[in-house]
């Protein structure tokens, strides 16, 4: 059911208001209906990069979701373990800037265990500054110094938040080993990070939300 | 780096108006110039503006209308207390219009 409703900034935004009816077959398809339906706003937006867009993507109201946590698992996990096959690089860990990718790498983290318990994939958060008390720590969780590590984000635009992530992992030690986006929003922000030597890899892109039967046809390369 | 690079760093920033990514940077850097420079309680105020700012964009899907309200004016005082610095002058007199400022924008001035 959908239903137009005034949101904290005035605008009006389409989303559901119930459980997303999926008719979708692949899990890959099933999340990217649930994306549309619940997590694709029109308006217009300033985005945190500061640019204006008529197209605003709450992917947390996904990733928040239970079935749809389910699904970025399943997903996010079959897209991991085929990169770094195809890349060779081993796993250790997953984690992003909080809290875009906190849902998301925390369902990746439970679809490997539930996969493959010995695998052992764990997974972190990096805060957007230093805790102020303690042990000033930047990263939470589940990462040691030496950790090849899967950067996640919900949605990329700039790159900002993802690149924010990578310092952050860099700067403690750990190797990025690639990098996976739910949602790349095609505005340069991908290239951004691949020009730091990180393979991207979306699970979906703009496209595939604008256009109601890409999903169908999405193909994800990886190089 | 001296501390008047950093000023002038932040300056050129605040020339192409706010974004949350921004605020966020400013944040982080006025909360440093906070710890190394004089003028403490200024740089800790500019840090708290521009945290609550950010905090007030994170998350959500902004309205640009809503997003000129929320940042009306800050950028141009920020940008004055900076330069009031920059020429050695105390800016504490502009603190209180700067949070009068955004405590207005973000809807929360009771008076």
């Amino acid at each position: 059911m959908l239903a137009a409703l005034p949101t904290k900034c005035g605008v009006l935004m389409q989303h559901s208001t119930h459980s997303v009816d999926v008719k979708a077959t692949t899990p890959k398809e099933q999340l990217l209906e649930i994306l549309k339906e619940k997590s694709v706003c029109r308006g217009t937006f300033a985005l945190a990069s500061g640019r204006q867009s008529d197209f605003y993507v709450d992917a947390k109201l996904t990733t928040s979701e239970p079935r749809a946590a389910l699904l970025v698992g399943s997903v996010g996990w079959e897209l991991v373990k085929e990169i770094a096959r195809a890349r060779n690089v081993q796993v250790d860990s997953i984690g992003g800037l909080t809290m875009g990718a906190d849902w998301m790498a925390l369902s990746i983290g439970i679809a490997a265990y539930l996969d493959s318990p010995s695998r052992d994939i764990q997974t972190f958060s990096v805060r957007k500054s230093a805790k102020k008390h303690g042990r000033h720590k930047l990263i939470e969780g589940n990462f040691s110094a030496g950790d090849s590590v899967v950067i996640v984000d919900d949605v990329v635009t700039t790159g900002g938040s993802t690149l924010q992530a990578i310092d952050a992992i860099e700067a403690s030690g750990g190797n990025v080993a690639f990098v996976i986006v739910l949602v790349d929003r095609q505005e340069g922000g991908r290239e951004e990070i691949e020009k730091r030597g990180h393979k991207v890899v979306p699970i979906f892109t703009r496209a595939d939300l604008v256009d109601r039967n890409a999903g169908r046809r999405s193909h994800i390369a990886i190089a | 780096m001296p501390a008047d690079d950093r000023i002038l760093r932040l300056l050129d920033t605040l020339e192409g108006g706010l974004s949350q990514e921004k605020l966020e940077s400013l944040t982080r850097e006025f909360n440093s110039l906070a710890q190394d420079r004089a003028e403490t309680l200024v740089f800790f105020v500019l840090q708290k503006v521009c945290e609550r700012l950010a905090s007030a964009l994170e998350g959500e899907g902004v309205s640009v209308e809503r997003f000129e309200e929320l940042t009306a004016g800050i950028a141009d005082q920020i940008a004055d207390i900076l330069r009031d610095l920059q020429q050695g002058n105390g800016a504490i007199g502009k603190l209180e219009p700067l949070v009068i400022t955004l405590f207005r924008n973000l809807g929360l001035f009771r008076r």
